[in-house]
């Protein structure tokens, strides 16, 4: 193994013991016999690992526990309200059984009524319009005088003659 | 971080505060450690503490086990503590110049703070301030908080061989740093 490889090994898994057994042997024959892989082995020792042997490890303070437990508290408060407001908007399928069927079959009675009423109103004015054309056709045959004779040329020709 | 058992997940869950409780003693000094050595500042370290533990809370019931919590823990904190830190250097880089003006006026009760930790604390701060958010993270997880390679890999999400290479860099800086050091005789 060369020097650069040896360095590699420093820099990661020798220095952290993730090294199997047969690495490390490896790495150890080396730098019993290489002064300048012993040197930086030392200065990636002072430089990459002591300054943080000793590194304070502080608790959070109490402070943080209490901001956490009302900040969830006020959470969970602001769903519970979002839940009544669905809650209380779908109330009327909460309705006793018996009102709701008969409110039910009130609203059924309702729109078929409607459209029974909308249909026959509609044959109505069919009837209606009917009865005007016959009336129409009746003035015509019996030559009764009215707005739209005044629009007839006078009888000149056979065909107008035959008809009129 | 210490292993938290099956049945106080499940309850925390189920909203019970008692397991709630159980799994923040359990999580928190690491949650805390982690957030104030990325954030380096303790109130924003804080407020990044108390953001990382209302999304445990809100995502608790969505924990299949699939994974080890302290896994999720440890990925929640790092993206959580890292978008804080980079959130904070923007909004610095804007207000810059007013804070120039508060410096001229006086020292502020962080820089106070800063100045009476002990000296390892600040070298400590120092250096991990001159390493980029994803090598202070490594850094942090395996020379802080002892994680072994594949634990970093799993909380990361990133590969082993990334984890190594990420390690190696930041090391190389760290002793570019130390040779520097040497050479203007600080």
């Amino acid at each position: 193994m060369d020097c650069s490889k040896i360095k590699e090994l420093l820099l990661t898994d020798y220095l952290d013991k993730q090294a199997d057994v047969r690495l490390r042997i490896q790495v150890q024959k080396h730098l019993g016999a290489c002064a300048e892989c012993r040197r930086f082995e030392e200065e990636v020792r002072m430089a990459a690992v002591s300054p943080f042997k000793n590194a304070a490890k502080p608790e959070a303070p109490e402070s943080v526990w209490i901001n956490i437990k009302d900040n969830i508290a006020r959470s969970e408060s602001r769903k519970l309200s979002l839940l009544d407001v669905i809650t209380g908007k779908l109330k009327v399928f909460s309705l006793p059984r018996p009102a709701f069927a008969l409110a039910s079959t009130t609203l059924v009675f309702l729109i078929i009524f409607a459209a029974i009423t909308k249909h026959s109103a509609d044959k109505n004015q069919i009837r209606e319009y009917f009865a005007q054309q016959i009336d129409f056709y009746a003035m015509l045959s019996n030559g009764e005088d009215n707005g739209y004779q005044n629009h007839t040329p006078a009888p000149g020709v056979y065909i107008e003659k035959y008809l009129f | 971080m210490e292993d938290i058992p099956r049945d106080i997940i499940e309850k925390a869950a189920k909203g019970e505060m008692e397991a709630f409780e159980a799994i923040y003693k359990a999580a928190s000094g690491f949650v805390y450690r982690t957030a104030l050595r990325i954030v380096n500042n303790s109130s924003d370290a804080q407020e990044v503490t108390q953001d990382i533990f209302m999304k445990i809370y809100g995502n608790l019931k969505h924990f299949e086990f699939r994974s080890n919590l302290k896994t999720w823990v440890y990925r929640i904190t790092v993206n959580t503590a890292i978008n804080a830190y980079r959130r904070n250097l923007r909004e610095k880089s804007r207000r810059q110049d007013f804070d120039s003006v508060i410096e001229t006026e006086g020292h502020s009760p962080e820089l106070i703070q800063a100045a009476e930790r002990s000296d390892a604390e600040k070298q400590i701060t120092s250096l991990l301030n001159m390493l980029t958010p994803e090598h202070k993270a490594v850094i942090i997880l395996r020379e802080i908080e002892g994680l072994s390679y594949e634990d970093i890999a799993q909380s990361l999400k990133i590969n082993i061989n990334t984890v190594r290479s990420r390690l190696k860099r930041a090391r190389e800086a760290l002793l570019e740093l130390s040779k520097k050091a040497v050479k203007n005789g600080l």
